[in-house]
């Protein structure tokens, strides 16, 4: 590229990136401050330790059942610490988005969470010969119990706003105070959800999923999933993290398609969902960071590949800051752009490959820094096809950033040059 | 003194966190947490470093620092991606010099 049309590009990607900070990271500031929004993302990600545990229960089931026979006589068991964790995965989720709500309006604790569990059971359980239906309870009824929590949240902190509640004389100790408080809103949530259920038998769950589905399924497909990318990937070059908002939108989607594929692997079922928290893992840090480190490495400057020697652990660990912002990566005419190109080919690439078959559905959810081959692997029960992804994008991630990294090495190397004659 | 840091999941900042622990004196208490966690936690500590990917929560930050009376300030992306830790500390330090 001649000097001139670099710097007349250069300055539109200033321009571009000046833009996007000045005018778009406020709004997605305040986006993400929203209060419903931060109770739904912290909500969710609080679950996530009971959903990453119970995916180890599942693993055991798989891997005993297909690959390590001496594990075998655990699957019963397995199964079933499976099934009582993410199994029941909308339990889990009422009470965390209702603890998530009390911290975020300032509510009692533990009273909101206990009645959100209540409201959340009331809602979507009838008792029969003993015995309620786990599916109730399950991935189905996950947006069923965001809603459930944030209704029955709304209603005790209207009761504490309007000072409708039951006084204790003073003296009373805070613990008993605390329950009786909250008697008269948890007796109208609980009476609300009864009557929706026990008396009216309103199936919820499959209104709340019939309401959902087709945004949800219009969402699901290969062009979606690559703007969600190109966009969040556009985010985090002028130095926004994309992920607490987009996040905000998309984990609950794919949490529950999780839990979906998972329980469809189980059955023995096809399995439903192609867009997985998995699939993001491995989207996001291949193409653009393995690949990047390897042309560090094999850098001449000396800088480049001690920074690479450096970032080789958090990247391995899926955390590219310190490419991000060591190189840096923000705001750099020359990397900003294949930085997006390889991720968004990547996920265009990676949903290609899984929806013409080549490549397995992942059906277990891995703790969000597995490194990724390792994620590629267990992620989709021992398959070990899923490393195709990892092969595949960081390929990709290499065609892109070439050209792009030899100019700005180049770019590097003169300025070093310059010093060096200035010395 | 004690500095808290803090990014979106808390692991690139405890990567800082370490260097920055090679550099300072042991009545230096430094520690690393998340976005969710911070606003719990910010009375414990005398500043507050928040990492360069959240500043697009600026305005908020800037806000809950006034009410709260703590020096807040974002990490130099730079400094941040390079774990540049003594850099990182000193200018820690200077933020509490200034209240």
């Amino acid at each position: 590229m001649s000097d001139e049309v670099k710097s007349k590009s250069n300055s539109f990607m200033e321009k571009v990136l000046k833009f996007m900070e000045e005018k778009l990271a406020p709004t997605l500031g305040k986006f993400a401050q929203n209060k419903i929004v931060k109770t739904i993302t912290n909500g969710m990600m609080g679950v996530i330790g009971v959903l990453v545990i119970g995916s180890f229960f599942l693993l055991i089931y798989v891997f005993g059942s297909n690959y390590l026979p001496f594990l075998k006589p655990l699957g019963p068991a397995a199964l079933n610490g499976y099934q009582l964790t993410l199994g029941i995965v909308g339990l889990f989720v009422a009470a965390s988005i209702s603890g998530a709500y009390a911290k975020e309006y300032e509510l009692d604790l533990v009273q909101t969470m206990l009645i959100g569990v209540g409201a959340f059971l009331l809602l979507t359980s009838k008792v029969e010969d003993g015995k309620i239906a786990i599916g109730n309870l399950g991935s189905s009824a996950m947006f069923t119990a965001i809603i459930c929590s944030l209704v029955s949240g709304a209603i005790m902190k209207f009761c504490k706003d309007k000072k409708i509640y039951i006084r204790m004389p003073a003296g009373v100790p805070p613990a008993i105070e605390a329950t009786f408080a909250f008697l008269v809103s948890g007796t109208i949530v609980f009476t609300l959800m009864w009557i929706v259920k026990s008396v009216l038998n309103i199936d919820v769950i499959t209104a709340v999923v019939a309401i959902f589905a087709p945004l949800f399924s219009a969402a699901e497909n290969i062009w979606v999933y690559t703007f969600r990318w190109i966009v969040g990937e556009v985010l985090w070059i002028v130095g926004i993290h994309p992920e607490s908002i987009i996040d905000a939108i998309t984990g609950p989607a794919t949490t529950q398609w999780i839990a979906e594929n998972a329980e469809a692997a189980l059955a023995g079922a096809p399995i439903p969902h192609i867009w997985t928290p998995g699939l993001d893992r491995i989207t996001v840090i291949v193409s653009s960071c393995y690949s990047l480190l390897y042309l560090m490495f094999r850098s001449k400057l000396k800088e480049m590949k001690a920074l690479a020697t450096a970032s080789l652990l958090p990247v391995l660990f899926t955390i590219a800051e310190p490419l991000l912002f060591g190189i840096p990566i923000v705001f750099n005419p020359y990397l900003s752009l294949p930085w997006v190109l390889s991720i968004g080919a990547a996920a265009f690439a990676n949903w290609g490959l899984t929806a013409i078959g080549l490549v397995p559905k992942w059906i277990v959810l891995l703790p969000w820094m597995t490194p990724a081959p390792f994620q590629a692997f267990l992620g989709t029960g021992g398959d070990l096809r899923g490393l195709i992804l990892v092969v595949v994008d960081f390929l990709i991630g290499l065609a892109i950033y070439y050209p792009f990294w030899k100019m700005y090495e180049k770019s590097l190397l003169e300025k070093e040059k310059e010093k060096a004659s200035e010395a | 003194m004690k500095i808290l840091l803090v990014c979106q999941a808390g692991m690139s900042t405890s990567l800082l966190v370490e260097k920055m622990r090679e550099n300072a004196s042991s009545d230096i208490v430094i520690d690393a947490t998340n976005v969710g966690e911070f606003h719990s936690k910010i009375n414990d500590y005398d500043v507050i470093l928040i990492g360069p990917q959240l500043r697009y929560r600026k305005a908020e930050y800037e806000k809950l620092s006034n009410e709260m009376g703590k020096p807040l300030a974002f990490i130099d992306p730079m400094m941040y991606g390079r774990l540049m830790g003594k850099e990182v500390l000193d200018e820690a330090i200077e933020l509490v010099g200034k209240k």
